[in-house]
């Protein structure tokens, strides 16, 4: 679902650059260790002798060479297919006999559909992918939990997600857009009414997806009181919520009060779901739609991405790795800043897993979601793709500080002096490094000496770097570092956006709710996409219609009339003969 | 007993081909058309899904009318064209025929995207003009269809009897419309089956150049296929199919009545 189609080999070649590549270094060295012990202890892993793992992921969402590798350590043939929307995925798993996939790799919402049509098998965690469940961020498997399904078509959800998938990647929905197209764009896109400003008509692309272009009506019909009279729908959750958090005295209470911003929005999401006058809820997102066609330039699939990039369209919804893809992108083509934002109404987060079908070959597939938990290889795999990992390590921890600024300094982090890179034919900076509030540029390779070692650090101004606000990822990372270390990055300020595209921050989350699978009402809100997508003004087409008709029966009447005439005058032309 | 050939097995190359690619498609669509989704018994469930809803019967009509203009337009534009390629005084070479059927020779998906850069560029953009983009498409796309069966019908007209017609005293105007086009009728009914069938269906041109804001029926149905409602979207198709059926009989009709030769539909 969430798929770049550029090519990406451009991700990887731009990210290096841009990270003055001392982390990608440090894991090429880790990697070339780890290589000589897969040499060395191949019989530590099981020989699978040529057994062959049929994987269907979505397109370009990972990094091949992880494949090939897999297969080597393994001695397994890995058959590799990919498609572009989960839908395509389900209609061909549901075509093919049970046992053609071994592993796939679903949305949330696919994932709960295929376990309440019994199409996927129970995975444990625990048990089973051991490395996926040492690494896998805790508050994300919490998620994960948190979401039900139900295993026997009664109506009844009886179990969570975590229970049958091993998370990949996961993100937000939001807006995409150009800081620079209007004075107020950043107040404008906090809310979706931005979509509806006519200030901005036909500079806004919205995805050609049911579910997606779902969020934006339902969003906009709350913040316009369209739900008021539903119960259990507090129009004022959000004012709620911030006035609590300002309250709050602990970090519990803060916990609290999102938990609690985070049902209204659920709730709203799940009205479709659970109420008997659902139809009334399809009905409302149905107008809101119809209205929003006027103010848009049109849907999209995967044009917007570079329709933004080019200045065609200046706003676009978007999944949170995308616009994280589209703002390298731009400033990597045009030096043009693109920035992302999810809007305070409330949105859509989502999370996409690795399920196991029917007949699956299991234990492999297991290794392969296991491999892809390896540390080095989630870092490798999501410096490829560019969307956020399920995994949190100290690998991939690095490798976002390295991207977008400086994280603090621990004991057995490796630290390196500028040095002169002849891969890229540049000089490589120094890491640079936090250390009790104070910023700091190793000047001499330093491994274990603290930066107040004015032999291997120099001070360096915290203005003069650029660095802004400090960012605390903690609550990815917090209890998955390999030792005691500050989970805080802080960000160059033109890279602040897109850290928190990559890693929403916790209230931007609590805003976010997750899009359950519609299972039997999914029928009537395609309808409903339908007639949204084409509901035009019929005036001129029926005009056209009749005349059309019009003409082509007054033509075979004169006709008639002709040649009636004719034959009347040939017969009296004969009369006159006889 | 010994295998010996006979001549009529090379026919079942055409008859396992026939089987496979049009009876079997054409079962499974009338099959899945009259079937419920959710029990699979036979139903009529998807008739009155379709004509309960108007947005339906709308979309069939826009791409009907889509249809109608753009054959219209095509026949506007070719026939002209087809006339002045197949006079052999005017045009001495092929290389003017070779260039106009030209852009059929790359595949119409990746032509199309390069058109709607074409008129981005020009400003004529599909989410500002989504109906004209669409036309422009369309027309683009489907006027080497029209050239070809009016280029190749005028190639072996009689030109001397439009010589004759300007001899019995008819006027230019008389002489077209009683001569020149009666001659190239099969022409210009194989033409425009060949434009109108096709746009009613098409919807990748739409789709790309109108930015998704014009839905043509071929778009609608791939809308439901996509959500694995195959039993609906093959009703829709079955519908279509059946409009198609009923244009080219209406056509045959028409030829036959001009007096025309018969054409290849």
């Amino acid at each position: 679902m969430k798929k770049k189609l550029l090519t990406l080999s451009l991700v990887s070649f731009m990210f290096i650059p841009i990270v003055n590549s001392r982390v990608t270094l440090k894991n090429e060295k880790d990697r070339d260790v780890d290589f000589s012990q897969v040499v060395k202890l191949k019989s530590e892993y099981k020989d699978f002798n040529g057994d062959s793992l049929t994987i269907y992921n979505c397109a370009d969402y990972i990094d091949e060479e992880l494949i090939s590798e897999f297969e080597e350590r393994y001695n397994c043939v890995v058959n590799y297919y990919t498609f572009d929307t989960p839908e395509t995925m389900y209609n061909q798993l549901t075509l093919q006999p049970e046992g053609t996939y071994d592993l796939l790799c679903p949305s949330d919402y696919m994932i709960q559909r295929l376990v309440r049509e019994g199409l996927v098998e129970p995975l444990d965690v625990e048990k089973e992918t051991p490395v996926y469940a040492k690494y896998s961020a805790s508050n994300l498997r919490t998620k994960l939990k948190s979401m039900k399904a139900d295993t026997n078509n009664d109506g009844v959800k009886d179990v969570d997600l975590d229970k049958y998938t091993a998370g990949y990647m996961w993100g937000t929905l939001g807006i995409i857009y150009d800081p620079y197209c209007s004075d107020t764009i950043r107040e404008d896109v906090k809310s979706w009414d931005v979509f509806w400003d006519k200030k901005y008509n036909d500079l806004i692309s919205i995805k050609n997806s049911m579910r997606d272009t779902f969020v934006v009506g339902l969003m906009h019909g709350y913040t316009h009181g369209k739900f008021e009279h539903v119960e259990g729908i507090d129009q004022a959750a959000r004012e709620t919520f911030l006035l609590e958090l300002e309250q709050a005295t602990t970090e519990e209470q803060k916990v609290l009060a999102r938990e609690k911003y985070n049902k209204t929005i659920q709730g709203l999401f799940d009205l479709v779901i659970n109420r008997e006058d659902y139809q009334n809820t399809i009905e409302i997102v149905k107008n809101e739609l119809i209205s929003l066609k006027d103010n848009i330039f049109g849907l999209e699939v995967d044009s917007g991405k570079n329709d933004i990039i080019t200045g065609k369209i200046k706003m676009n919804l978007a999944w949170s790795g995308d616009a994280v893809y589209s703002i390298d992108q731009a400033m990597e083509a045009s030096g043009k800043v693109l920035e992302y934002y999810v809007p305070e109404d409330g949105a859509n987060v989502w999370y996409d897993g690795w399920v196991l079908p029917n007949k699956a070959n299991r234990e492999l597939a297991c290794k392969f979601i296991d491999f892809l938990s390896e540390p080095v290889n989630a870092m490798r795999n999501m410096d490829y793709i560019g969307y956020t990992s399920f995994i949190a390590c100290d690998e991939i921890f690095d490798l976002i500080s390295s991207w977008y600024g400086v994280s603090s300094y621990y004991e057995e982090g490796e630290y390196f002096a500028s040095y002169y890179s002849e891969e890229d034919d540049e000089q490589v900076d120094g890491s640079i490094v936090e250390y009790n509030g104070k910023f700091y540029e190793c000047i001499k390779d330093s491994q274990g000496n603290l930066p107040t070692n004015e032999e291997y650090f120099i001070e360096v101004d915290k203005d003069e770097l650029d660095i802004g606000e400090a960012y605390d990822l903690g609550f990815i990372f917090g209890d998955k570092f390999d030792s005691e270390r500050s989970g805080v990055i802080y960000p160059y300020n033109d890279c602040y956006n897109q850290l928190i595209a990559q890693y929403p921050d916790e209230d931007t989350i609590a805003r976010c709710a997750v899009m359950n699978d519609f299972s039997d009402r999914n029928d009537e809100v395609v309808i409903m996409w339908s007639q949204v997508k084409a509901y035009t003004d019929m005036t001129p087409y029926y005009i056209v219609l009749f005349s059309s008709v019009g003409i082509i029966v007054i033509y075979f009447v004169t006709k008639l009339i002709l040649k009636n005439k004719s034959t009347r005058n040939k017969r009296r032309l004969e009369d006159l003969t006889k | 007993m010994k295998f010996r050939f006979q001549r009529k097995y090379l026919a079942l190359p055409y008859i396992l081909f026939f089987v496979f690619f049009v009876i079997t498609p054409i079962v499974l669509i009338l099959y899945y058309a009259f079937t419920d989704k959710a029990t699979g018994q036979i139903s009529l469930n998807n008739f009155v899904k379709f004509f309960s809803d108007s947005t339906n019967v709308n979309v069939l009509v826009i791409s009907l009318v889509y249809g109608l203009i753009n054959t219209a337009l095509c026949l506007l534009i070719g026939y002209p064209i087809a006339y002045f390629l197949a006079d052999r005084k005017i045009n001495k070479s092929a290389v003017l025929v070779t260039l106009f059927i030209m852009p059929m020779w790359i595949n119409f998906v990746i032509r199309t995207g390069a058109t709607r850069d074409l008129l981005n560029w020009m400003g004529i953009s599909g989410g500002t003009y989504p109906e004209l983009a669409t036309i422009i498409g369309l027309v683009y796309n489907y006027l080497p269809f029209t050239i070809l069966p009016l280029y190749t019908t005028m190639l072996k007209m009689d030109r001397s009897q439009i010589d004759a017609g300007k001899d019995l005293g008819a006027n230019p105007v008389q002489n077209f419309f009683k001569v020149i086009i009666p001659l190239t009728m099969p022409g210009i009914v194989s033409a425009s089956t060949m434009v109108f069938m096709p746009t009613i269906s098409s919807y990748v041109i739409s789709d790309i150049l109108s930015e998704y804001n014009v839905v043509l029926f071929g778009s609608y149905i791939d809308l439901y296929f996509n959500q694995s409602d195959w039993n609906f979207g093959s009703f829709m198709a079955m519908i279509m199919l059946i409009l198609i059926l009923f244009s080219v009989l209406l056509t045959r009709k028409f030829s036959k009545e001009e007096g025309g030769k018969e054409s290849i539909w």
